[in-house]
């Protein structure tokens, strides 16, 4: 592993009862870039994230994320070492407020202790108005401003989109992994998570799209990893992919006729 | 007036009770049928370890005879301690009906342990012998002792429920709320859900421990015939008519489930030779209570309220959602127009 690798998936397997959901399964993301997860569905791109995020436990298989071990550390214990992650549906926190929603991505969780619960000191006020501060230019670059004290469960599907890539903006991750980000979303959206993604990246980050929409990956990523049947079987740019006979078979040809 | 005095001092011990699963159940998301075990234990500790020794044939643990401030604080300590350890079994990836049935064999467990090992807290026939702590004391005669407590249960009442706001509004408040709505979203942002569950499971047991101890010096004495594993079914309905995750609303609903049903159902007419029939019906009306409110107001009589940010000038309508009457569309905040391209689906 090179220090411009963010990720290295080495040799990822994971069965569920006799099926090889994932099978020996390895690429790596480079730093500062984004890169696309394609695949037929049922090709292993969801669950390979879930290994990848601590969410569930490979059977055997590895990693690594800026020279630290991630198979076997807690969901959470992996978040803070800056690697966010989001979900095919939005999961937005449905009872609270957008500007709440947003204030929890932040990595502020020495404020969210129950003694300072009990006991908030001035102190404690005084950065919570700062971290609202904060959270309202995020909600302004988004759009999400006029909808701040909106009931998070009361948006649209593209405005929790929207709220979603402000909470992982909030918390400032080295690597972020989309899952199908387009989903549900119109194409005019579509182009502004395009930028979402992109700034992610110009800021420094590096993220990992599993998409179904073929241009969104054509136009905002710079590299593609193609699985099928729980294995990678292609990678590299987009272009480079095209006329590779595996990929067409397995996932391009299907959509490119269809 | 000793009625009544007696009636309100009961209802303020349950809204504390009250208090303390709506950290459970109302914000945190997960319904703790063994809730009523801790103030049970609360109570069994608070006697055991102020009224001295027992005297043959009754026999019970400990028989100190502590002040009973430092009783109840040390009762607290303990509830907390067992707390600890049903919670890191019981929430360690239990979820939902799973949670709530694990608190019920749990409690289910400590009933039968006391009601039949009498060594432990003197068996069915329970521990006694509390008599007005605090009184002699302080020099407070019997007749005045029933409005002393009281106030004492009200201050303690106005204490609990001021921290329960702060504890509601504060990020850990927020947080909680978000482990009740969607737990992986947490963990994805780095918060440790099972950490969350368990500190609020430990707020809620800790106040139960207190009010527990409030119990026992309102009643002077202790037994399984005062307490059932169902008995948090009074409580949660409490809780859900008042509206859950709202510190006002559940003190609310406290008190009209109490005094409104419980006390006025005790009126109902006895039925010659059925002796068990009028409490078996006020059980069935408490359940009918709780399935209409789920069924036609779920969010309870004052709902959870949001806590809109105030800053830039722009108030929000998230007052307004969350009072008790809606305000009418023509009178709602003009909102800017929505975002291009975000509205269409």
């Amino acid at each position: 592993m090179s220090d411009r690798d963010a990720l290295v998936v080495k040799g990822m397997h994971i069965s569920f009862g006799g099926v090889r959901a994932v099978n020996d399964c390895s690429f790596t993301v480079p730093a500062s870039s984004a890169v696309g997860l394609i695949g037929p569905n049922g090709a292993g791109k969801s669950t390979v994230i879930d290994l990848i995020s601590g969410f569930k436990e490979p059977d055997s298989g590895s990693a690594v994320f800026e020279g630290r071990e991630l198979v076997g550390m807690k969901a959470h214990a992996i978040s803070r070492l800056g690697l966010v992650r989001s979900f095919q549906s939005p999961r937005e926190w449905g009872s609270l407020t957008v500007m709440d929603n947003v204030l929890l991505g932040l990595k502020a969780f020495g404020r969210e202790t129950l003694a300072g619960g009990l006991f908030a000191s001035r102190r404690d006020r005084r950065r919570e108005d700062a971290d609202r501060a904060h959270v309202r230019e995020l909600l302004e670059s988004f759009n999400l401003m006029p909808l701040k004290n909106d009931r998070a469960s009361s948006l649209s599907g593209g405005q929790k989109r929207l709220l979603e890539f402000a909470r992982i903006a909030a918390a400032t991750p080295k690597l972020v992994i989309l899952d199908e980000p387009m989903g549900g979303v119109n194409p005019v959206l579509g182009d502004r998570i395009g930028q979402a993604v992109r700034s992610l990246v110009d800021r420094g980050s590096s993220v990992l799209i599993v998409e179904h929409n073929l241009k969104f990956i054509e136009d905002f990523c710079e590299l593609v990893v193609v699985m099928d049947q729980g294995a990678v079987i292609a990678e590299g740019p987009y272009d480079s992919l095209r006329n590779n006979e595996q990929v067409v078979t397995a996932y391009l040809g299907e959509v490119e006729n269809a | 007036m000793i009625y009544w005095t007696t009636i309100l001092t009961e209802a303020c011990i349950f809204a504390i009770m009250a208090l303390g699963l709506n950290v459970v159940w109302g914000m945190s998301g997960d319904f703790d049928l063994g809730y009523y075990g801790y103030v049970a234990l609360g109570a069994y500790l608070t006697i055991v370890l102020t009224v001295g020794k027992p005297l043959p044939p009754v026999e019970f643990i400990l028989g100190y005879t502590l002040p009973y401030p430092l009783a109840v604080l040390i009762a607290i300590i303990v509830v907390l301690i067992i707390a600890t350890l049903v919670g890191l079994v019981a929430l360690r990836g239990l979820r939902a009906i799973y949670f709530a049935l694990t608190t019920l064999g749990a409690v289910s467990v400590l009933y039968v342990v006391v009601q039949t090992y009498t060594p432990l807290f003197n068996g069915f026939n329970g521990v006694s012998g509390l008599f007005d702590p605090l009184g002699s004391t302080l020099g407070i005669g019997y007749d005045k002792y029933r409005y002393f407590l009281l106030a004492v249960c009200a201050g303690i009442l106005l204490i609990v429920a001021i921290f329960m706001e702060r504890l509601s509004r504060s990020g850990f408040g927020r947080l909680l709320r978000a482990v009740r709505d969607e737990e992986d979203a947490v963990a994805a942002f780095g918060r440790s859900v099972y950490k969350t569950k368990l500190k609020a499971y430990l707020v809620g047991a800790g106040v139960a421990g207190l009010s527990g101890g409030l119990f026992a010096a309102f009643l002077g004495s202790f037994n399984p015939s005062a307490w059932t594993p169902a008995e948090v079914l009074t409580l949660a309905a409490g809780v859900l008519v008042g509206g859950r995750g709202n510190v006002k609303g559940v003190i609310l609903g406290v008190f009209v489930v109490y005094i409104g049903f419980v006390e006025l159902t005790r009126s109902l007419p006895e039925v010659t030779g059925h002796p068990e029939f009028a409490p078996a019906l006020r059980q069935v009306l408490i359940g009918l209570l709780i399935v209409l409110f789920l069924r036609f107001r779920p969010q309870g009589l004052i709902p959870e309220r949001l806590s809109p940010d105030r800053g830039d000038g722009d108030r929000g309508p998230g007052r307004a959602r969350g009072a008790l009457f809606k305000r009418p569309d023509w009178a709602a905040p003009r909102r800017q127009a929505v975002p291009q391209g975000v509205s269409g689906e």
